[in-house]
């Protein structure tokens, strides 16, 4: 399995083009070094969503839920989704992908996405998809996408 | 008591180009790229939408201050999603169930948006948005 950091774009879609397509095939990790609070900052305020869990440790500990910012739901959505469209290369080949969020991710963690091909059929490719916290590991989401398979790739 | 089917009132929203260049910064993709990041899906289907998720929850007497959390997000793609189009939003109320787990009992709320883009006459994606919500105290 080949570990891809978030810098690391454009090395990881040459990496892929050029392997077949076909069910057991493992997507390239993607890595997220460390859940990143500032960002978190900025999507409360992209989604005007005042939940002070995402930018208020003292909301956090009065809810004794620890004592780091939780980051948003939506962010675990975006994460798998950069895996998929890392390893297509184009993100206009997602089809569909679902997430299921299985726990709470805190700032600072650090979380490896990974994939695997379940199905192929002429046109399209099925994958599976989880998200870790790397320490632990503890299975953050799950889910699965549908991918649209350029002709001559199988 | 909202049901399964109650269609929501229809919102809109642009795809501004600072939107998209912050949710690819946000979920670690590239905030710079001419194609939007596909999760921001999620994003046009909910602040898009003819209400807020607040208002929402008020149609399930959820009270104010109730830790609601989102449980499952599918996103279906139908057309390329468009920096500076305008998209209008339908929602509507797919599943609503009540259901016991290990911290007692919740609703599964499900949401259904389709995002369709105005200029090209087209349906652009649709988001399937389950929601956990508790309810302490419920049989």
């Amino acid at each position: 399995m080949h570990a891809v950091e978030h810098d690391d774009r454009a090395t990881a879609r040459e990496r892929v083009t050029d392997r077949p397509i076909e069910a057991g095939l493992e997507l390239d990790q993607f890595v997220v070094d460390a859940v990143s609070s500032d960002r978190m900052r900025i999507m409360s305020a992209l989604l005007d969503d005042p939940t002070p869990i995402h930018f208020d440790i003292r909301a956090v500990r009065a809810l004794g839920m620890g004592d780091r910012e939780i980051n948003q739901g939506p962010m675990c959505l975006g994460y798998l989704t950069e895996l998929v469209t890392r390893w297509t290369g184009d993100p206009l080949r997602l089809r569909r992908l679902r997430c299921r969020l299985l726990g709470n991710v805190f700032a600072g963690e650090r979380l490896a996405c990974s994939g695997r091909v379940t199905a192929v059929d002429r046109a399209a490719a099925t994958c599976e998809l989880d998200l870790v916290v790397v320490a632990g590991p503890r299975k953050v989401a799950q889910g699965d996408a549908t991918v649209a398979i350029p002709s001559g790739r199988l | 008591m909202v049901t399964a089917g109650q269609r929501l009132p229809n919102g809109s929203i642009r795809l501004k180009p600072h939107y998209a260049s912050l949710w690819g910064y946000c979920v670690c993709g590239d905030p710079d790229a001419i194609v939007p990041h596909p999760s921001i899906g999620w994003f046009l289907a909910m602040r898009g939408g003819g209400v807020t998720i607040d208002e929402l929850l008020g149609l399930f007497d959820v009270e104010p201050g109730t830790s609601t959390v989102l449980g499952e997000a599918e996103l279906e793609f139908h057309a390329p999603l468009r920096v500076g189009s305008d998209y209008r939003t339908e929602s509507t109320i797919a599943e609503v169930e009540r259901k016991v787990g290990r911290s007692g009992p919740f609703d599964r709320i499900v949401l259904r948006v389709d995002v369709l883009d105005q200029g090209h006459a087209q349906r652009a994606c649709t988001l399937w948005n389950t929601m956990i919500v508790p309810r302490p105290g419920s049989a």
